[in-house]
């Protein structure tokens, strides 16, 4: 079965460190997230995909293909074509993400503008139907205001919007919601979710969140040291094999399981090994 | 378990192994080596000057004026026949008089004005950035002259010159630094424990503010140097006979078609020492960057 | 018996005349002795301010504080510092980054001219469970979760009755979080502390706190018994919403 995104055996090391080992998955047109803490490589297997690393880190698999495109061995100049086009990426804070001294609009319509000219008047209608298709009310109001006179909410949906100009098949997703407020974190994901049924995105939702994901996501790939230590179905969750998983779960505090002691995790060195 | 004995032993331990990686750091770049060595250098021949150099730098012998460099005087003699080797080897303790002089007053009145200045903000930080203006507002050759006919010429009194128009560009530096940290967690929690704000400003803030500040005092040692020259050449600064190198290069000026060597001397030293101060700076920029620290 | 900590109609406004924009419109609160009490509320909602008010750094307030029986003013002195310490959201901010886990702990300890340093260092650092070799380390030099440890050994070492909590967690990873959870838990049972914590997890909260309040836009929406908020007893929609998106 040929999916969107095929990925094996991939591994990323600074110098003779290696940050990701032996990462195989394959994404079709489903939403598959990413879970893992910080320094479980997640981050990277995302900005490895679009070859987004610093130029010191060295990027090796057995396959990596994106729709038939053999992603490795694509020159910088074939990933450009691809970044924005076909592959996409939102990132965890439209605070940082955004460029601060262009407002909106302008913003949008760069994006807008990669995929071919367009007269100015054609421009903004482009802007405002894709700033009304993420559900931003005003669209005219807000292309023209800068990104930090919007809410964090309303700077992802931006973002979302500018990722959405250019149709893409796979959108990478890292942490998009983690900044936001546990209620606006609803909304986008409910965005994400339309857009994927909508489009037929393929989605890699990279994320530290399980319990966020548990609900939104359709299969997840837990990682830790590098490693992907289990792939299971979202609904599975609760019946997870492996002791990291397991332990992650359990190290949450939960409303409706109060404990006295939350259980802690103990690591096993066998988890970052073989 | 006493550990009355350990902390001693353990704190300067840790201080030296942070200093030392620092320090690794610094010299692992090949043209920052450069630069401390040409430094270290001036500062040895500085201290050992009388046993380095080959003649007394005032005895004149007009007989032997402007003779070319040669085995006797390895960078030949000036117009009044004295030694310009021996002369350079003297004029690098007035180099570095200058340029501790003016760093020793420069860095902490600019530090200590700038960091008070960003940290309380408001009316303090208004009155202080004026009177940094108006010091800034001024030409350090042109206050040097105000100087030289109110008191009189003299190094003590160029290097004042150049010292209060110099603290400014520190001030407004330390000031940045300090209105970036000052609401940082840290300084409210030293705050929270009490402590008075000039605790807070010697013990938590300056040192922060200390890594930018000395790399820009490094990097205008440079400028010292060629503004003490300046002076020197226009006559404000080093009196005759005393061997600072700007005023060499003002009394050879005349003979510099016919006797390069009394100006190319003096010059290229002027050179070497500005290029390593720059290139010191540059080095402790990238080393004290806390950006690439790991 | 006296609560530990009283507020009453706390208000706060920044900017001034017809830019004034009020921040905390006439909070109300009450710890008792060795409760803890946790204070949710989205970003915007005014909690992080509330108890930027009670360490002092804000100081333009107007309203009723006590704390100890004490009135408090927003003043910063030592006094306070004895009564009162904070833990900060980011492990990697609230740690001087060129002073030792030592100097860190040592310096409330001179500034209030206490002696015997080393001991209490060594004390203190042993109650957060970190090993005694870790005081010539600098912040750099340890992982977020030490970080954290540290700044809970700093509030400790004066050993204030109050504990101010600002998301003390929040930048942590889950066992990581766990660990530093359970370890403010144990603290208080063994010394008796009172928690003001605030944070926009409800887990967390539940965990740690008995009392919650829920702000919203500066104000107190409701008040309510972490036991009433898991069996579903919450009254307010807003605090209803927040149940719903943690569960």
């Amino acid at each position: 079965m040929n999916d969107l995104l095929e990925v094996q055996g991939l591994q990323v090391a600074y110098g003779t460190t290696p940050v990701v080992r032996d990462v195989s998955f394959s994404l079709g047109r489903e939403k598959v997230a990413v879970v893992g803490e910080s320094g479980s490589g997640k981050t990277t297997v995302g900005r490895a995909l679009l070859k987004l690393l610093p130029r010191q880190a060295r990027i090796t698999a057995e396959r990596l293909q994106f729709d038939g495109i053999d992603l490795l061995r694509a020159g910088e100049r074939d990933m450009q074509a691809l970044r924005g086009r076909r592959l996409s990426m939102i990132m965890q804070d439209p605070k940082y993400s955004l460029n601060p001294v262009m407002n909106i609009g302008r913003q949008i319509g760069e994006a807008v503008q990669h995929g071919g000219r367009l007269s100015k008047a054609e421009c903004a209608e482009r802007v405002e139907a894709l700033l009304a298709r993420v559900h931003i009310r005003e669209p005219q109001r807000v292309a023209g205001q800068y990104p930090h006179e919007v809410s964090g909410g309303m700077g992802q949906r931006v973002m979302i919007a500018m990722m959405l100009a250019q149709r893409p098949q796979l959108l990478i997703a890292d942490e998009p919601t983690s900044a936001l407020d546990v209620s606006v974190r609803q909304e986008v994901l409910m965005l994400l979710d339309e857009l994927v049924a909508e489009q037929g995105l393929a989605l890699l939702f990279i994320s530290h969140d399980l319990n966020l994901v548990r609900h939104f996501c359709d299969r997840v790939l837990v990682m830790y040291a590098g490693r992907i230590v289990e792939t299971l179905a979202a609904a599975d969750l609760a019946h997870a094999r492996h002791p990291y998983t397991q332990g992650l779960m359990a190290a949450l505090p939960s409303l409706r399981q109060r404990r006295a002691v939350l259980p802690v995790l103990q690591r096993d060195a066998a988890w970052s090994a073989a | 378990m006493t550990t009355a004995s350990l902390p001693a032993a353990g704190a300067w331990q840790a201080w030296w192994n942070d200093t030392s990686t620092s320090a690794r750091k610094l010299l692992a770049n090949p043209l920052t080596a450069i630069g401390v060595a040409v430094i270290a250098v001036l500062v040895a021949v500085a201290l050992f000057a009388p046993w380095i150099a080959t003649h007394d730098p005032l005895r004149q012998d007009l007989a032997a004026a402007l003779q070319p460099p040669s085995a006797a005087h390895w960078f030949g003699t000036d117009e009044f026949g004295r030694d310009v080797f021996s002369r350079l080897v003297h004029g690098t303790r007035i180099t570095l008089f200058i340029v501790t002089l003016v760093t020793v007053v420069v860095g902490p009145l600019g530090m200590a004005v700038g960091v008070v200045s960003g940290y309380f903000g408001g009316r303090v930080d208004l009155v202080c950035m004026r009177v940094a203006d108006v010091f800034l507002s001024f030409p350090s050759l042109v206050l040097a002259l105000a100087f030289v006919a109110a008191l009189g010429p003299g190094l003590d009194h160029a290097v004042l010159a150049i010292a209060l128009t110099a603290w400014p560009p520190i001030a407004r530096l330390a000031r940045a630094e300090a209105m970036t940290l000052r609401n940082a967690d840290f300084i409210v929690a030293a705050q929270l424990q009490g402590a008075s704000h000039l605790r807070v400003l010697w013990r938590h803030l300056a040192p922060l503010c200390l890594p930018s500040v000395l790399v820009r005092l490094t990097m205008n040692m440079a400028s010292v140097v060629l503004t003490a020259a300046g002076l020197g050449f226009l006559g404000l600064g080093a009196q005759p006979p005393l061997p600072e190198w700007g005023s060499m290069i003002s009394e050879g000026r005349r003979y510099m078609l016919d006797s390069w060597w009394t100006v190319a001397a003096p010059g290229a030293a002027i050179l070497a020492v500005s290029m390593a101060f720059n290139l010191l700076g540059d080095g402790l920029n990238d080393a004290l960057d806390p950006r690439q620290s790991s | 018996m006296t609560a530990m900590l009283s507020v009453k109609d706390l208000r706060l406004a920044f900017g001034e005349g017809a830019e004034a924009r009020t921040v905390l419109h006439g909070v109300s609160l009450q710890i008792a002795r060795g409760q803890a009490f946790g204070l949710v509320g989205e970003s915007g909602s005014g909690k992080t301010t509330v108890l930027r008010c009670l360490a002092g750094q804000y100081r333009h307030w107007q309203g009723n504080v006590t704390m100890n029986g004490e009135a408090y003013r927003g003043e910063r002195s030592p006094a306070h510092a004895s009564r009162a310490q904070m833990v900060f959201q980011d492990p990697y901010g609230s740690l001087h980054p060129r002073h030792t886990v030592r100097t860190a702990l040592a310096e409330p300890l001179r500034v209030q001219g206490l002696d015997r340093i080393d001991e209490r260092i060594d004390e203190v650092l042993q109650q957060v469970g970190l090993p005694v070799a870790f005081r010539f380390r600098y912040p750099h030099q340890i992982s977020g979760g030490q970080r954290q440890r540290v700044a809970i050994a700093r509030a400790l070492i004066l050993k204030p009755p109050l504990l101010l909590l600002d998301e003390p967690t929040s930048a942590l990873d889950v066992s990581v979080q766990a660990e530093v959870l359970n370890l403010l838990a144990d603290l208080r049972a063994q010394h008796g502390l009172t928690y003001l914590l605030v944070s926009h997890d409800l887990g967390v909260v539940a965990h740690l706190c008995d009392r919650l309040a829920v702000m919203q836009q500066g104000r107190i929406v409701e008040t309510l018994s972490t036991d009433t908020l898991c069996q579903g007893g919450a009254q307010h929609d807003y605090t209803r919403t927040l149940v719903a998106a943690a569960s």
